[in-house]
């Protein structure tokens, strides 16, 4: 196993920290996690972009969306429950304010897309590749319209029917599919978001959780994020590794290097910061130059060698 | 926009639960009055605190906080010669036209730390007075201000200084006198600044407010302290820590906002 993935980087002729997610090569495994980078522009003044593989753009929908009433933020302990409601500019906007100066700072660019019917997303994926986007990340913590509202990624068969359609729509691309953790077998989403023709996916979005504020009465619904889900995510990426063949961008709860080492070994060809860059925007450096320091360590001429170091058991080809 | 670890330079205890706080500067950038940093007080806590900047030299930055909960308890045992993560200056401070040749502020509580930092700025250049409101006269901080031509006002909620009552009834009897600002600049508990808003309406002046809400980044990345306001016809939404946190009081939906007014309540 180890050797085939040897072979693999040597024919990839990919050196130190570089990695592929499926056609996308990326300079370093470090990838912005979608809706915690804003729309990816907003940092130039803060910091330097280089140590920054990909950067998966805020959610988008074909038209803007408002979003949730305040309260959307809670603090919990190690984490952060949000319920922002995917706010976003809208296709049009982000096509024309967004898009082109994001593809000056250098980083590859993903675009995370959502939408609440399959035409809603094919729409937008089309649209996409007719601007050439390289790469896509589909949101499918949405809920169907035509699915009694059903969450798509909590199903195999709707994550298979929406999976396939956009694979039609935007063609020779890399098409990533981001799994939720809201579900009794992530694996099964995974296969059938494989079998569908994804490149690649993006592991975990928010653990559905609640806060109860008595002081004010009131309770605040949404996703938990930060080092409270990070075994969760390494849960996840380490079963999903198992059942798939695709290479898997792993986050969830990472605010060190060390976090990011372990996702590699279990099985994350890359990893995600989110909402760790809101405490550390130092971060990404930093996870950059841990990951220098374990090839340093090991030897190793390349970052690939250690994905899934500690989840050799034989995957299925 | 920087991120530093900065030496704080001084720790005072001010009274019931609020303190002063002393950083170096070493911000390539200077604050304007109104502006923020986000202070990082403990790894073990999760997310950055949001603090208004109260004086900014060249050398250093003061901060006037009030202990709430487990951050702000985490700063008050810092001492002088440790050093904390730090990062500003963040969001818009308040607009200052130099047309303009007087200017009414009107601080409720620990809402005068933003408030004393324009102070400074505006005894030089105009005509200010200064409304200041606390609970008692052990929460009034007149140490903390500046030397300089400009008139004072207190109020305490108890009466042990100044006159007896809300720092908003001062300013209305003030302005029955017939005496009229330009412009008026308000940082405070939420039902104070809807007060000051609602007076900037009858009295038909401008009324700046500084809004706090909860932030998980304060760089305009996650959307969480977005807020709804008027503008023109429509209604536009806008992140307080990029946009703000200084806005036109009568763009503000104060009653969409009601969920924040009783966070700050719960102060
Ligand atoms: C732009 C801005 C400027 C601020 N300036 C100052 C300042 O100069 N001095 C000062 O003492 N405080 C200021 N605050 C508030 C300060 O950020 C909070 O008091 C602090 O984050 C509380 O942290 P904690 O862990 O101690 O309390 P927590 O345990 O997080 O909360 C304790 C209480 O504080 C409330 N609270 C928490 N965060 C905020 C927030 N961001 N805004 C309003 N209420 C909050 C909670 O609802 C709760 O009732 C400012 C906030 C903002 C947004
Ligand atoms: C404020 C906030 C907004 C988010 N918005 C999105 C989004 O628009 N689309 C998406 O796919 N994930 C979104 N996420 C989920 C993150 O991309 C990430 O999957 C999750 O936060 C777990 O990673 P973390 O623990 O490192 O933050 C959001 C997370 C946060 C905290
Ligand atoms: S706190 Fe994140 S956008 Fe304002």
């Amino acid at each position: 196993m180890a050797y085939s993935r040897i072979k693999k980087a040597a024919r990839d002729k990919l050196t130190s920290l570089e990695v592929k997610i499926g056609p996308l090569r990326l300079s370093t495994p470090v990838v912005m996690a979608s809706g915690t980078f804003g729309y990816g522009l907003e940092m130039k003044n803060l910091i330097n972009y280089r140590p920054i593989g990909a950067i998966v753009t805020k959610t988008i929908s074909r038209y803007s969306w408002p979003g949730n009433p305040q309260p959307r933020l809670w603090e919990t302990p190690s984490g952060l429950i949000n319920s922002i409601g995917l706010q976003n500019v809208g296709l049009d906007v982000f096509l024309r304010q967004k898009l082109p100066r994001l593809r000056r700072l250098g980083p590859k660019i993903i675009v995370s897309i959502a939408g609440f019917t399959s035409e809603e997303v094919c729409c937008l994926a089309r649209e996409l590749l007719a601007h050439r986007v390289e790469a896509l990340e589909m949101n499918i913590s949405c809920p169907n319209l035509k699915s009694k509202n059903k969450v798509v990624a909590t199903s195999p068969r709707l994550t298979y029917n929406l999976v396939s359609q956009v694979r039609k729509a935007f063609p020779g691309r890399c098409l990533l599919v981001k799994l939720s953790p809201n579900v009794t077998d992530t694996p099964s989403v995974a296969k059938a978001a494989e079998d569908a023709g994804a490149d690649g996916l993006t592991l975990i979005n928010t653990v559905k959780a609640l806060a109860v504020d008595l002081h004010n009465q009131q309770v605040i619904s949404g996703g938990l994020s930060g080092p409270a889900i990070k075994p969760v995510g390494l849960r996840t990426v380490y079963e999903v590794y198992r059942k798939v063949n695709l290479p898997l961008i792993g986050l969830g709860g990472i605010t060190c290097g060390k976090d990011a080492l372990e996702y590699i070994s279990v099985g994350a060809s890359a990893v995600g910061i989110g909402s760790g860059f809101f405490s550390n925007p130092l971060l990404p450096q930093e996870v950059v130059n841990a990951l220098l320091g374990q090839l340093k360590k090991t030897g190793l001429p390349s970052i690939t060698y250690l994905i899934g170091r500690l989840n050799e058991k034989k995957r299925p080809s | 926009m920087e991120i530093l670890s900065l030496k704080i330079l001084r720790m005072q205890s001010l009274g019931p639960d609020h303190y002063w706080m002393e950083l170096e500067n070493r911000f390539k950038k200077a604050f304007s009055p109104g502006q923020f940093l986000t202070l990082r007080p403990s790894p073990h806590i999760f997310l950055r605190r949001p603090f208004s900047v109260a004086s900014a030299s060249k050398t250093s930055l003061g901060i006037l906080f009030r202990k709430v909960g487990a951050a702000t308890t985490i700063l008050t045992e810092k001492n002088p010669g440790q050093e904390i993560s730090a990062l500003g200056p963040l969001g818009r401070g308040f607009p200052i036209d130099p047309e303009i040749k007087q200017s009414w502020l009107v601080a409720g509580g620990t809402g005068v730390a933003p408030l004393l930092f324009l102070l400074e700025r505006l005894m030089k250049i105009q005509k200010v007075s200064f409304f200041y409101g606390a609970g008692c006269q052990p929460l009034l901080f007149r140490d903390l201000f500046p030397q300089g031509k400009y008139r004072l006002f207190l109020a305490t909620d108890d009466g042990s200084c100044g006159i007896a009552g809300p720092v908003t009834a001062l300013v209305e009897k003030q302005l029955q006198s017939g005496e009229k600002p330009e412009v008026i600049y308000s940082s405070g508990p939420l039902p104070m600044l809807q007060a000051m808003n609602t007076l900037g309406l009858k009295y038909k002046i401008p009324v700046y407010v500084s809004l706090e809400i909860r932030m998980a980044c304060g760089l305009g990345l996650c959307l969480g302290c977005v807020i709804p306001l008027h503008q023109g016809s429509s209604i536009i939404l806008k992140r307080v820590c990029h946009d703000g946190p200084i806005f036109l009081a009568r763009e503000v939906l104060w009653k969409e906002i009601t969920t924040f007014t009783r966070i700050s309540n719960g102060l």
